[in-house]
């Protein structure tokens, strides 16, 4: 990274060619960035470079990468709520309520990456950054520009609510857990 | 051991053996064993998709020239701080200290030392947002919050003067004079931020705002020397929230 930001070619392609299946990785991960994942890795590589001298060495690296293609991801998130605003509004509870009943009968109970489409986007921001890349509490709270304590009350709900979504039956009340 | 300890340890990443008592809880909790269970194979959800990439963008390898590195994050805070300490030389230079001789000392402690901590606060986070994935250790929000409780509590309790003049055009007054301090601290700070990452405009945008807000309430309380709690909260205090709400709506514009 030192010797990219000293203007190295080979430093800077070398990096470039790291930082791409990494990107890759990151945008998979987010429900909304798998379909333009390929557009977000350029966008990403290209704000990496535009903003190379804001990287102090010493620091880690991946965090500062991460924390640039988040802010990709929610442009590109913000640019493609602006074109679909017309589509037709749907309650997320019927439509909760029918993935996960449909699942139900397919599987016996539903995927995870269907209940996660139920969190609250910062929500399921975190937890795919804890669960699914394998970052630390820490690294989350840098990439998402929040403190450590934030990030684990954002989890923590989460994990409050995945239990709740995996343990409601298609229609009834909510049961109530062995202990808590 | 409870659901709400459990979380503690479905924090954790990899593979690492839960302690006992959390596989205890497990065996005894439907909620959390299910929980855990699906969580385990989410790594997986990345390997669904094969994807090649178009390559190193062309612009990247054109445009290669060294750059310097950004300062350390406390240094880029006193930096940011710069126009603060201008706008005060300024205010001071033009309109003097008249409100700094006024104030007993306790009440200059307590609404200097409010506003200063308002103002680094400002500095602190502009300096962690051109700075992409840096570490934030201080909460701001709450922090901020006590610093305006403070300054509105000293101001409400102590500041309870009468005057036989025209408080309304010194409000006035007081009130553009806040709004110039203010525009000048923002295009000095928008200046000196110019060279950080921008990645979220519209948040910088909004702690520049923050920044000029605290640095028209600091020329404000340091040179007006009327000591009346109408004329703070109708005159400084409404320049500030007027500088904040165009801050925030600039923010909505630059998105």
């Amino acid at each position: 990274m030192r010797r990219y930001q000293e203007a190295d070619r080979a430093a800077a392609e070398s990096l470039m060619q790291a930082l791409m299946p990494v990107l890759i990785r990151f945008f998979l991960s987010m429900p909304d960035g798998r379909l333009a994942a390929d557009d977000l890795v350029q966008e990403t590589l290209l704000r990496i470079h535009r903003a190379r001298h804001t990287y102090r060495p010493g620091e880690p690296v991946l965090p500062w990468v991460y924390s640039i293609g988040r802010h990709v991801r929610v442009d590109h998130y913000r640019k493609l709520r602006r074109t679909v605003h017309h589509e037709e509004a749907v309650d997320p509870d019927i439509l909760q309520a029918r993935a996960i009943s449909t699942q139900s009968e397919a599987e016996g109970s539903p995927d995870f990456d269907t209940l996660m489409n139920y969190l609250p986007e910062s929500q399921r921001e975190v937890l795919t950054m804890l669960k699914v890349l394998g970052m630390t509490v820490e690294e989350v709270a840098r990439v998402t520009s929040s403190t450590t304590g934030a990030v684990k009350q954002k989890a923590h709900r989460a994990y409050d609510r995945l239990r709740s979504l995996l343990e409601r039956p298609p229609a009834g009340p909510t049961a109530v857990g062995d202990e808590s | 051991m409870t659901c709400q300890e459990m979380n503690i340890y479905l924090d954790r990443t990899g593979d690492s053996l839960l302690p006992a008592e959390a596989q205890e809880h497990l065996t005894r909790c439907s909620r959390c064993r299910n929980l855990y269970i699906r969580m385990g194979p989410m790594r997986q959800l990345t390997e669904r998709g094969h994807l090649a990439s178009s390559g190193i963008p062309p612009e990247i390898l054109d445009d290669l020239k060294p750059v310097r590195p950004v300062p350390p994050g406390p240094v880029l805070a006193l930096l940011y701080l710069i126009p603060v300490v201008i706008a005060l030389a300024l205010g001071v230079w033009m309109w003097g200290a008249g409100g700094w001789q006024a104030q007993a000392a306790v009440t200059r402690v307590a609404l200097f030392g409010a506003i200063c901590v308002a103002a680094a606060l400002a500095g602190y986070s502009l300096s962690r947002e051109m700075i992409p994935g840096s570490r934030r250790r201080i909460a701001v929000r709450p922090a901020a919050a006590v610093a305006v409780l403070v300054f509105v509590g000293v101001v409400a309790i102590s500041f309870h003067r009468q005057y036989n003049i025209d408080l309304a055009s010194i409000s006035e007054s007081c009130f553009l004079r806040g709004l110039e301090i203010a525009a000048l601290t923002f295009l000095l700070g928008l200046g000196i931020a110019r060279h950080g990452a921008w990645l979220d405009r519209a948040a910088a945008v909004r702690i520049i705002g923050l920044l000029a807000a605290s640095s028209a309430l600091l020329v404000l309380t340091t040179y007006c020397p009327v000591l009346n709690a109408a004329h703070v909260f109708g005159s400084h205090l409404a320049a500030v929230t007027v500088v904040i709400a165009a801050s925030w709506l600039l923010g909505r514009v630059v998105r």
